[in-house]
Order: C-alpha cells, then sequence, then structure tokens
C-alpha cells in the first residue's frame, strides 16, 4: 500500500507538478485547493505528510497547520510548507509554533521535494 | 591749599637752601674757625630760602592765576614744568586711565547692546519659524522646565490637558501629560556627555485617531559649551510608517505573484528534462501549463509596468477631443468575443447624445477594456453585460453591470488596491490583481474622473465612472447650464 501525502495549493499547476513527481516515485497524493478542504480531507484518513501552501482561500497554510498541532490524533503529522512568502518567515520560528518540519521556498524543485519527502518519511528511494 | 600740599611744596625748595648754608658754614668754620664768617654764610642760606619761597611762591601764583584764566594749554599743563611739582602730571595720568576705562566700559556697553539686539532679533525669527511649524516643538531648561512651546505643540498638550481634566494641579504640565518625552528630555539633559541626541517611539490616540510620533531632544548648549536646555522635537510618522507598510506589503505581492507562476513553470521544466514524462499527452498538458504561466507572467509584468509608468510620467498622457461612446464600443468590441464564448449576454446601452470628452483614449480605452473583461472573467456561463453611457449634468457617466459572483461586502473597500483579489473569487479567473488598480488610477488621477462600485454576491456587480464631459477649452456643460441662469 502506498503512502498517502496531502497537497494543498490554491494554484492548480502547483498541486498538479507535486501530484505527478511524488505520484511518479509512488506516493498516493490527495490534492486540495484550500485549507479546509485539507483540513477535512487529512480528518478523513490521517495523511503520512502534508504539504501545503501558505496563502489559501479559508484557511490559509498556517491556521491549517495550528489546527493540526491542536489536535492530538493530527499533531504528530509532518508538514511540509511550499511557499514563495519563503524570505518573509522566520522558519525557526515557523518550526516551533506550527510544527512546520520544513519550510520549501516557490519556485521550487520537484527533484529537491521528492528528496525532503523522502528524508522527512525516512526512507529510502528503494523502499518506496 | 591745605597744610600738608603747602609743606609739600615749600620744603623741597626751603629745605636744600639752608641745609646748603649749613654745610657751608660748617665747612668754612672747619677751614678758618672763625665764627663771623660762618654767621654770615648761616644768614645768607637763610636769606636765600626766604628768597627762594618768595620767588617760588609768585611764580606759583602767577601760574595759578594764569591757569584760572585758561591761559595754558594741554601740552603746558600735561608737563607741568614743575610748576606744581608734578601733581598736574600725575592728575593727568590718572585722567587719561579714568578716561582709557571709561572707553572701554562705553565700548563693551555698546557691544553689549549690539549684541542684545542681535540676540533679540534672533529669538524673535526662531520663534517666528517654530511658529509656522505644523510639528510641535519644546524648548526646556536645565531643571527640565518648559521655557518655550510651539503653537502645535500648545495645541498638543492642550488637547492632552482636556483629555486629563488635571492640567492645574501638575507643576509641569506639559511634559507630565507625556511622560514618554519627559523621560526622553530628562535623559537627553543628564546623559548628554555621551551623545547630544536621542529619540523615542510612542504611540497617541487624540479624538479618536491614533498617531504615532517620533520624539527626538537635542542637548543645548552656550558657548563656553555650558548645557542651557533641552530642545524637543515631535515628528508625527503615522503617514511614514504607513508608506513604509504599504511599501512592504507591495514588495510582498510583487513577490509572491512573480513566484507563483515562475514555481510552475520551474517545475514542469525540471520534470520534462528529467524524463518523468513519458506520455505525449501528458507531456503536452505540462507544455500548456507552462504556457498558462508565461501568459501570466508577461500580463502581470505588463500591468506593473504600465502603472509604473504611468505614475513616474514615463508614458506621455495624449489628452484628446473625442467622442467618448466611440471609445467604449472599441473596447466592447475587444471584450465581446471572449464574452460570446461564455454565452453570455452583451447588452450595449450607449447614449444617443454626442459625448465629448478630452481623453487619452488608449489610457481611457484599456481602463474599459480591464472593466468589461473582468465582468466577462467573472460571470458565469449564460449571464448577462451591460455597459451604458448618459449624460448626467456636466458628467459622462458610464456603467459596466454584470450579472455575475459579485462581490463581498468586506472586501469592496479593496478592489482597487494592488494585488487585491477577492479572496472567494480567486479561483474564478486567473488575475495579477492590477487591472482595478490601473482602472481606478486612469479615471481619478489621469481624468479626474470618480469610479465607485455597487455589488451583491450571487447577483452581480456595477462599476460607475464618472468624468468631466466637454472638448478642451470648452466650457463644460454644467458650466453653460449655470452661465446661462
Amino acid at each position: 500500500m502506498s503512502i498517502r501525502i496531502v497537497c494543498c495549493d490554491d494554484e492548480a499547476h502547483i498541486t498538479r507538478a507535486v501530484s505527478m513527481k511524488l505520484s511518479k516515485a509512488g506516493f498516493d497524493v490527495e490534492t486540495h485547493f484550500d485549507g479546509q478542504a485539507g483540513f477535512e480531507a487529512i480528518k478523513r484518513e490521517k495523511p503520512a505528510l502534508l504539504i501545503t501552501d501558505y496563502q489559501m482561500p479559508r484557511l490559509n497554510g498556517l491556521q491549517l497547520c495550528q489546527k493540526l498541532q491542536a489536535d492530538e490524533v493530527y499533531c504528530d503529522i509532518p508538514i511540509l510548507l511550499l511557499t514563495a512568502k519563503g524570505f518573509e518567515l522566520d522558519e525557526s520560528q515557523i518550526q516551533a509554533e506550527y510544527g512546520v518540519s520544513q519550510v520549501v521556498v516557490k519556485p521550487f524543485s520537484p527533484r529537491l521535494l521528492l528528496r525532503t519527502v523522502q528524508e522527512t518519511l525516512g526512507i529510502t528511494e528503494t523502499q518506496n | 591749599m591745605s597744610y600738608k600740599s603747602i609743606c609739600s611744596v615749600i620744603a623741597p625748595l626751603v629745605l636744600p637752601a639752608l641745609l646748603c648754608g649749613l654745610a657751608g658754614s660748617a665747612f668754612t668754620w672747619s677751614l678758618t674757625s672763625n665764627v663771623m664768617i660762618s654767621v654770615v654764610t648761616i644768614s645768607a642760606a637763610i636769606a636765600g630760602s626766604v628768597v627762594s619761597v618768595f620767588v617760588v611762591s609768585r611764580a606759583r601764583k602767577h601760574a595759578i592765576s594764569r591757569l584760572q584764566r585758561s591761559e595754558f594749554n594741554e601740552t603746558d599743563l600735561r608737563s607741568d614744568s614743575g610748576l606744581f611739582d608734578g601733581i598736574l602730571h600725575a592728575a593727568f595720568q590718572q585722567l587719561d586711565t579714568k578716561v582709557e576705562e571709561a572707553k572701554q566700559s562705553a565700548k563693551a556697553k555698546t557691544e553689549l547692546e549690539a549684541r542684545g539686539k542681535v540676540h533679540q532679533r534672533d529669538s524673535h525669527r526662531w520663534r517666528e519659524t517654530l511658529s509656522g511649524f505644523q510639528t510641535p516643538v519644546l524648548i526646556t531648561d536645565d531643571r527640565d522646565q518648559l521655557k518655550y512651546q510651539n503653537p502645535a505643540a500648545a495645541q498638543l498638550f492642550d488637547t492632552l490637558h482636556r483629555r486629563q481634566e488635571e492640567a492645574s494641579a501638575i507643576a509641569r504640565p506639559e511634559l507630565a501629560c507625556l511622560p514618554v518625552v519627559q523621560q526622553l528630555v530628562t535623559e537627553t539633559r543628564t546623559r548628554n556627555a555621551a551623545t547630544n541626541r536621542r529619540t523615542t517611539e510612542f504611540e497617541l490616540e487624540i479624538d479618536g485617531e491614533l498617531h504615532i510620533y517620533r520624539a527626538t531632544s537635542t542637548a543645548l548648549h552656550d558657548d563656553n559649551d555650558g548645557l542651557t536646555g533641552v530642545s524637543t522635537v515631535l515628528t508625527d510618522i503615522k503617514d511614514e510608517r504607513l508608506a513604509n507598510t504599504r511599501h512592504a506589503e507591495f514588495v510582498s505581492s510583487v513577490s509572491h505573484e512573480l513566484k507563483t507562476p515562475m514555481a510552475g513553470i520551474k517545475a514542469f521544466v525540471e520534470m520534462l528534462l528529467d524524463g518523468d514524462i513519458e506520455d505525449e499527452d501528458e507531456q503536452k498538458e505540462l507544455y500548456g501549463f507552462i504556457d498558462v504561466q508565461i501568459d501570466r507572467l508577461t500580463r502581470l509584468v505588463n500591468n506593473m509596468l504600465n502603472l509604473a509608468r504611468i505614475e513616474s510620467g514615463v508614458i506621455e498622457i495624449k489628452r484628446a477631443d473625442c467622442e467618448l461612446n466611440d471609445v467604449l464600443q472599441k473596447a466592447l468590441n475587444v471584450v465581446e468575443p471572449v464574452a460570446n464564448e461564455k454565452d453570455i449576454t452583451v447588452i450595449s446601452e450607449l447614449s444617443d447624445m454626442y459625448l465629448a470628452a478630452h481623453v487619452d483614449e488608449d489610457l481611457f480605452g484599456q481602463a474599459a477594456i480591464n472593466l468589461l473583461s473582468n465582468a466577462v472573467k467573472y460571470t458565469p456561463q449564460g449571464g448577462e453585460l451591460k455597459l451604458r453611457s448618459r449624460m448626467d449634468e456636466g458628467d459622462a457617466v458610464i456603467e459596466v453591470r454584470d450579472t455575475g459572483m459579485g462581490i463581498p461586502a468586506d472586501a469592496l473597500p479593496h478592489i482597487f488596491d494592488r494585488f487585491y483579489r477577492v479572496e472567494q473569487n480567486n479561483k474564478a479567473a486567473q488575475g495579477t490583481g492590477l487591472g482595478l488598480a490601473l482602472v481606478h488610477y486612469i479615471v481619478t488621477d489621469v481624468h479626474g474622473g470618480h469610479i465607485d462600485v455597487q455589488s451583491a454576491v450571487n447577483e452581480g456587480t456595477c462599476f460607475t465612472i464618472r468624468i468631466p464631459l466637454g472638448h478642451k477649452g470648452q466650457p463644460r456643460r454644467r458650466e453653460r447650464a449655470l452661465a446661462s441662469v
């Protein structure tokens, strides 16, 4: 059974790129266009990893992280924050306050994103 | 003439004659031992002395009478000629000294008076200058007592007093109203050896409005570097803060809007290069994504450049006489094919009147296209788009009305802000968040018009533009109407 990843971004081309790259690597990627839809998907079935944008309608990326942090069932989900606002955010503060594992700055390399996902999940390419 | 002075005059004349007589008698006695000769010698000495006194007395009387008749000139008097035994000479010397001292004193007084006048004039000047400042300025002395406040400061403190309702009870009312400034003044005065200028920033709510002040205190010194007091300037930096915030937001928005399409392009190109996508249809899909994102970037850059060029005056605004309905019809022609693709009914209700205007056709046409294409973008399949124009007093009124998804009330105040996009409508269409900012700038800043918007969610939106009618040099219709009354 493949590893399930939820990806939230209001830009369809970003979720498409992430989905294509990770699916090729064997992950099961579920995409959503806002934080609220992503949260509901997580509640339906707990994923192994969340990749989320920051600026999104309804529920932004950090609000989504906060909701997960506040819930003991989901607070252990590793989170990658995929954002164009990388230089404006204090990464260590975000990691500490919102439980974000790593900030990935846009424009991003799908190749490096895949490697980050694998490292975060503690798996090697052959395992996956 | 006193006894002492008489003695002082006579003694030098008589005593030498007597001494000479006695000395001569003694000498004669030692040579001859003849008493008679000695007596004669002494007698001669005494007689000589008496004659000398008489002669000198007469000469002095004569000199005094000449002096009384002012027959001596200054040179005679200064030289004294022994008539008054140097008394006059000494007196003149003393007099000269006193005269010189008086001269110096008068000179010093004149200088002081001149400096006083300059100081008074300077003081008047800087008081007048400071009173014209809208910025509050305070000057305190070396004990932090307020010595001067300009009208702006007086007004500020007056407002604070009224609010505190305890002005009369406070020893230093002005500074006590603002403890943060009071502390700054004291620190500047007491620690002026380290640095003679200190600043602090603080917020103040006055009549319900928030002000942000930067207080700058500077230690004041006299010519000998002695501290005389502290001057404090309170600058309202609210606009500066706002401008900084807007600038930061602008940079953030530009960064985000540029990076988002670039992220897609970068990702898809890398995946194609890596050979991740083998399926030909998927490859075409990715090329399509890249194409769309490049268009998006181009649109964004063009909008930003247009806005920047107009604002900076790089684009020459070419206003010319024209008929507004022609400009509007051309804009509608551009948008109509896109509307047709979405089965949107386009209704043109342009005025039958000749709407004479003096506008830049290209820019005004661009504003109309932006509004019309927005209406098409946010109106669902089968909706309706209406373009109307009419004359209202001296203005042309243009309406772009659609039956689209509408704009939430909380978003309406922000829709003309740069990079602002209505969150709820984000997915309906691509946009840069600059289109309406450009429309607003063209209508209001370039053409002196006005733009308004009314909207209801899921019912539609209506943008209304109002610009002055009339060709160049012609009185506006409203002015003509008033003139004819």
